[in-house]
């Protein structure tokens, strides 16, 4: 069985350079005007020296030798020096000015791709594996790179190189330069046929790789799956089976290959004996010199090496092409509205009233089935509102929400007395603190992570905090990955302080206390609350424990709230608070 | 497909002079071994290629001399003849050490992934615990494609250079001695210049590799904490640093290309110097008639050719360099060592089913206390065991242990009586249809993912299966139903839907023992009842083991036994269980039955409301 499920047809949508995606790179290329000019600039002072090389040969020979004028010699030997200087010279700025300009583009495009990548709503990262966005953002730039540094200057080089030597041999003798030059139309029409061949059957190896390599990838995660069921061997054959048509298909490169180098060879041997025959013809008859001769011969046998060379970084560009075609598809993928708004009023709802307003909010992540259905709330300024409820009855629903992750599908939410969605959304978020349950770490230190790499200082308030926890934090810790060096309470300090440190109008917390025990956690957010008196907090709790201390608390039902009030007025209700408070009693005498 | 790399080939390969030449490397040494005659055939084309090499400049040198002499036109026509007829032998010659030499080198990729892989399917879960998927997959990759590059291009190149070293050389110093030495003396710098840069590009090289992947780690960062980098409005910090990590790259990059850049026109520079050298030694030879004009032309000719040679000897060493390190990380693999497969004896063919532990102290390899102690219980065919016990208390490590994914004391347990180590690894987890907590689907449709274990069965009913494992109402919400796909590429099912996908993929198979690692954990109280349903009917002649901590999916097994810690702290049926007081099932109990009570409450408020 093939493993055609396992490509990404949208990856190997083209086989041909689209015009439109060439374009938008030569517009990136002039960004770096000045990388550009200079490169250009070595390309052509190292192309024209090397070729000068035959004609200067060709001055010693006519001029020099069968002259006998040594004075003239050794002055176009002085002279040879300083062009092997120049040349030498040229070419290590040529590449440093190309790779430069390279780096530079690659660094703008990455930016872009990655800046992009976090105005993404987080719908499409729900449906997104990471994995390919990370591809886009690192091997995609790099191929790219690889097109420009090596594939581009090259080409540029050789297509100067190639063109210059024609345009000489022509200004030398344009008789014998037309008859040395008629093997060329056949050498362009194969040229054509073959890279034509090649882009076919490079992408076919593209898509086998990349199927091999996907096929490989979920063997490897579910390697117990395929050992418990013994299907070993079935899922090697068809690896195997796809290794073998990948193994093909680089065969069927090489074979064009195969074919076009010795084409290349025979007519370069043509062209030359042709230059040889009738060059050698013209100058027996005296009219043509000697070193003329050899300068033409020497230039028909350099003009066919950056043909070749042309030919092998075709498919290093068609690789940067596929790559830069990804890359500019994802540009265009849909972002978050009002995104690319500057924060400029952040103060404003910051220091507001810090009210919010559910109006007949109803919200399904599918469309279909409502995990809020139609919720009216008013959370007062300052007020500390708990949410209870079990598993699916729409807690972190609200959070989101709030957060504007996704937006409600039917009524609305007001903050302030003005509605979320006219608010721009990264000022809207920058009202609110969340507290997470799972603590994501970056790289770095502790500090680095409370203060997310904000400009300000961590103030004392981590002492405080640390302090009603209980413990002595190691601010300057660098961080496992996951964070997995960090002590329990640590962690937890982490999730708050790190909120605490923005100072929000609004606390969103997320069940926040699962790393430490219930009398620690009732510390910890007595110290909060009196540091924050004045700040509103939603808090979504799995331990009622946690939520008794607030003002008020809203027991959610499947996206209905079935319940409100006080802890007191809530066990005297008798409903599903009650029964949720028993069995957390149970859970905690028992864990 | 040949799997010699993995099996060490005894002393054959150690002895051979490709092993010892290769640098005692035991992939190289197969590869070039296997492939050696398309190989050998390759190297005399590319060295009959480098001897045809040395006749156009002669020729060249000819013509110039019969036009100097004033020798009729046919003679030149006769050399422009030859000209034409060894660059014919050349491009046949360049076809065919292409076709020998790089399908070597492609056959040889084939040939090491696909025993690299093969490798993979036989090493034990182990092994997949220890190492990481991206390490693997740029073993796949990266190693696999630097290996059959030195078997391809490395070989090329260095051939080519020292043949070329050989041919022109002789060739020049065949033309004048004298002046050969002169033309040639600046190469002598050629092996400093190769030698002060060798190691500054290898540094650089890798300094930029490193931060590559740390480029790449920072991606993977923040994107897999979008969420908390979108609540925190702090994309601009988080690109910021990007930025400036991508900054660092970039100056990396820029370190490697100064070196890089600088290394090939010196190389061209000092090889050109002797060119400078011949203008004048040459022409003063020339004007005193020491040697032809021709001979000075020819002799131009293959100073330029020697330019090509001389960094490609660099290269080779380069290509040899990684090669080299990129099998030894190869081997690392190739030599762990396998699963068991067969018993040294043939064991039973077939298993009914019966499951002993005997007195089983089992602990993780490298781990510092048992994570099970004294475990000594029987399920017969026909019977239910459960094993309760909250996280960390064993019972998957119980249920891994039977299908062998960790490898028990020899004898603490048999099937049918027997060690389980009597019989055939195959047959065994053929026997054995288990299902863990978070099953793995592939990337292929719903029915393909069903039939994963035995694909060529038709007796069994898809149909039926598929009821049995309540998939049906999730199948009319599938895209294509049955043929959804799924996995990676496919539709992400949830994780109650995956859970019963497995649960028919191991029905599918018809194993006398069942294994469920708390398998319905995901699954609402109501589709878990009727799995308990479906169960009772498809299993009843099957041993069936069972761990969950829910009382609902255990309270009617045959025995309970309850983990804690890695021991059997309580055993019996649960109606026996729940009246000792204070035992730790009867507080799971109790607590999960006000859980199950206060469920059943909200579902009738729920009903009410909506």
């Amino acid at each position: 069985m093939s493993l055609d499920a396992y490509i990404e047809k949208e990856d190997f949508r083209t086989a041909k350079p689209s015009l439109v995606v060439l374009v938008k790179l030569l517009k990136e290329l002039f960004q770096q005007k000045r990388f550009l000019g200079l490169g250009i600039l070595f390309v052509i002072l190292s192309t024209a020296s090397a070729l000068y090389e035959p004609t200067l040969f060709g001055q010693v020979i006519d001029d020099g030798i069968l002259k006998r004028d040594v004075g003239l010699i050794e002055r176009l030997g002085m002279f040879y020096f300083g062009l092997l200087v120049i040349r030498a010279g040229s070419l290590v700025f040529q590449a440093y000015f190309f790779e430069k300009l390279a780096q530079e583009m690659m660094q703008r495009l990455r930016m872009k791709v990655f800046h992009h990548l976090q105005r993404l709503p987080l719908s499409t990262y729900d449906r997104t594996p990471v994995g390919r966005l990370i591809t886009r953002l690192t091997n995609d730039t790099s191929s790219m790179n690889e097109m420009f540094s090596a594939g581009f200057v090259t080409l540029l080089g050789n297509f100067l190189l190639i063109v210059g030597t024609l345009i000489w041999i022509f200004v030398l003798n344009w008789k014998l330069a037309l008859v040395s030059v008629l093997s060329f139309p056949i050498l362009i029409y194969f040229s054509i046929h073959f890279s034509r061949k090649l882009v076919t059957s490079y992408r076919e190896t593209r898509m086998r790789l990349s199927a091999l390599n996907a096929f490989l990838a979920e063997n490897i995660l579910g390697m117990k799956t395929v050992q418990m069921f013994r299907r070993e061997a079935q899922q090697l054959a068809r690896f195997d089976e796809t290794n073998e048509q990948y193994c093909q298909d680089q065969m069927a490169s090489v074979q064009v290959y195969s074919y076009f180098q010795p084409l290349i060879t025979w007519c370069s041997g043509i062209a030359v004996a042709t230059a040889l025959a009738f060059g050698g013809n013209k100058a027996i008859q005296g009219q043509l010199s000697t070193g003329e001769l050899v300068a033409f011969t020497s230039y028909l046998v350099s003009l066919f090496q950056p043909i070749r060379d042309f030919v092998d970084r075709w498919t290093i560009f068609l690789s940067g092409m596929s790559s830069a075609e990804r890359i500019y598809g994802l540009l265009e993928w849909e972002i978050e509205p009002d995104q690319t708004k500057p924060l400029e009023s952040h103060f404003q709802f910051n220091r507001g009233r810090g009210e919010i307003v559910f109006e007949n909010v109803t919200f399904a992540y599918n469309g279909v089935d409502p995990v809020i259905r139609n919720l009216n709330l008013r959370i007062a300024p300052n007020e500390k509102v708990g949410f209870v409820g079990h598993t699916g009855a729409g807690k972190s629903t609200i959070i989101s929400l709030l957060l504007r992750f996704y937006p409600p599908t039917s009524g609305r939410i007001l903050l302030d007395g003005v509605d979320l969605q006219a608010i721009p959304v990264r000022e809207l978020r920058a009202v609110f603190g969340l507290v997470q349950q799972d603590v994501f770490t970056f790289s770095g230190t502790l500090r680095e992570n409370i203060s997310l790499w904000g400009d300000r200082e961590i103030s004392d308030r981590y002492q405080r905090l640390a302090g009603a926890i209980g413990i002595e934090p190691r601010l300057d810790l660098e961080l496992d990955e996951r964070g997995s060096n960090l002590s329990a309470g640590e962690r937890q300090l982490l999730s708050y302080l790190r909120v605490a440190e923005r100072e929000p109008r609004i606390w969103l917390l997320d069940e926040p206390t699962s790393q430490i025990d219930s009398e620690t956690e009732k510390r910890l957010l007595e110290q909060l609350f009196s540091e924050s008196a004045q700040r509103t907090f939603l808090m979504i709790a799995h331990r009622l424990s946690t939520v008794k201390q607030m003002d008020r608390i809203v027991v959610l039902n499947r996206g209905e709230v079935a319940e409100m009030g006080t802890h007191e007025e809530l066990m005297k209700l008798g409903g599903i608070y009650r029964r949720l408070e028993a069995v957390d009693r149970e859970q905690r005498v028992s864990m | 497909m040949s799997d010699r790399l993995q099996t060490p080939s005894g002393p054959r390969i150690q002895d051979s002079l490709i092993y010892r030449m290769v640098g005692r490397n035991r992939i190289l040494a197969e590869l070039i071994t296997r492939y050696s005659r398309p190989i050998f055939y390759g190297l005399l084309t590319l060295a009959f290629l480098n001897v045809l090499e040395v006749f156009p400049p002669l020729l060249l040198m000819k013509t110039i001399d019969a036009i100097a002499a004033g020798s009729p036109f046919s003679l030149i026509l006769g050399f422009a003849g030859a000209y034409v007829v060894v660059h014919f032998l050349q491009g046949v010659c360049r076809y065919g050490w292409r076709v020998f030499l790089v399908r070597s080198s492609i056959s040889s990729g084939r040939d090491v992934r696909a025993d690299f892989v093969k490798k993979l399917f036989e090493l034990p879960p182990r092994f997949f615990d220890k190492n990481r998927i991206g390490d693997l997959m740029s073993k796949a990759n990266g190693d696999v494609e630097s290996v059959r590059q030195f078997v391809g291009s490395g070989l090329i190149v260095l051939a080519d250079s020292v043949f070329f070293l050989i041919t022109v050389p002789v060739a020049m110093f065949w033309l004048d001695a004298r002046l050969a030495l002169w033309v040639v003396a600046p190469m002598l710098a050629v092996p400093f210049v190769v030698l002060f840069f060798e190691g500054r590009i290898h540094s650089r090289f890798k300094a930029s590799q490193d931060h590559f992947s740390k480029l790449s780690a920072s991606a993977q960062e923040s994107l897999n904490g979008v969420r908390l980098i979108k609540a925190f409005a702090i994309e601009d910090r988080v690109t910021r640093n990007f930025e400036k990590q991508g900054r660092e790259y970039i100056d990396l990059n820029l370190r490697l290309a100064r070196v890089q850049g600088t290394f090939g026109p010196l190389m061209d520079f000092f090889t050109s110097l002797g060119l400078v050298i011949l203008l004048f030694k040459g022409s003063t030879l020339v004007l005193s008639d020491a040697i032809t004009l021709g001979t000075m032309v020819a002799m131009q000719r293959y100073a330029q050719k020697l330019v090509w040679p001389m960094m490609a000897l660099g290269f080779s060493v380069s290509f040899y360099q990684r090669a080299r390190a990129s099998s030894e990380r190869l081997e690392e693999v190739f030599d762990q060592k396998n699963e068991i497969l067969a018993p040294s004896q043939p064991g039973p063919r077939k298993i009914s089913g019966t499951v002993e532990f005997r007195d089983l102290n089992f602990r993780y390899p490298g781990a510092e206390r048992d994570a099970l102690k004294g475990i000594r219980f029987v399920a017969e065919p026909g019977t239910r065991t459960a094993l309760v016990g909250s996280i960390g208390s064993g019972k998957t490590t119980l249920l891994g242990l039977i299908p062998r994914f960790y490898l028990a004391p020899e004898g603490s347990i048999r099937i049918d009586g027997r060690p389980i180590e009597e019989f055939d690894l195959g047959i065994l987890r053929r026997s054995i249809a288990f299902v863990s907590q978070d099953p793995y689907l592939f990337s292929e449709t719903l029915a393909r993912n069903v039939v994963w274990g035995d694909p060529e069965n038709v007796d069994r009913s898809m149909d039926r299966i598929i009821e049995q494992s309540q998939l049906t109402h999730d199948l009319a919400t599938l895209p294509e139903g049955r043929e959804t796909l799924l996995g990676e590429r496919g539709v992400n099912l949830s994780g109650g839907q995956r859970q019963r996908v497995a649960i028919a993929r191991a029905w599918w198979i018809d194993a006398p023992i069942l294994l469920f690692d708390d398998t319905l954990s995901a699954v609402d109280v109501h589709t878990e009842e009727k799995l308990l349903g479906a169960l009772k009917q498809e299993s009843a002649s099957k041993t069936l083991i069972l761990s969950s901590h829910r009382i609902s999916s255990v309270r009617e097994a045959d025995q309970i036994l309850v983990l804690h810690e890695g021991e059997i702290v309580d055993r019996g049926v649960h109606s026996d269980l729940i009246r000792k007081k204070d035992s730790l099932y009867s507080r799971y109990y109790e607590q999960q039955r006000r859980a199950e009570d206060l469920e059943q409450f909200l579902e009738s408020q729920g009903g009410a409301t909506s």
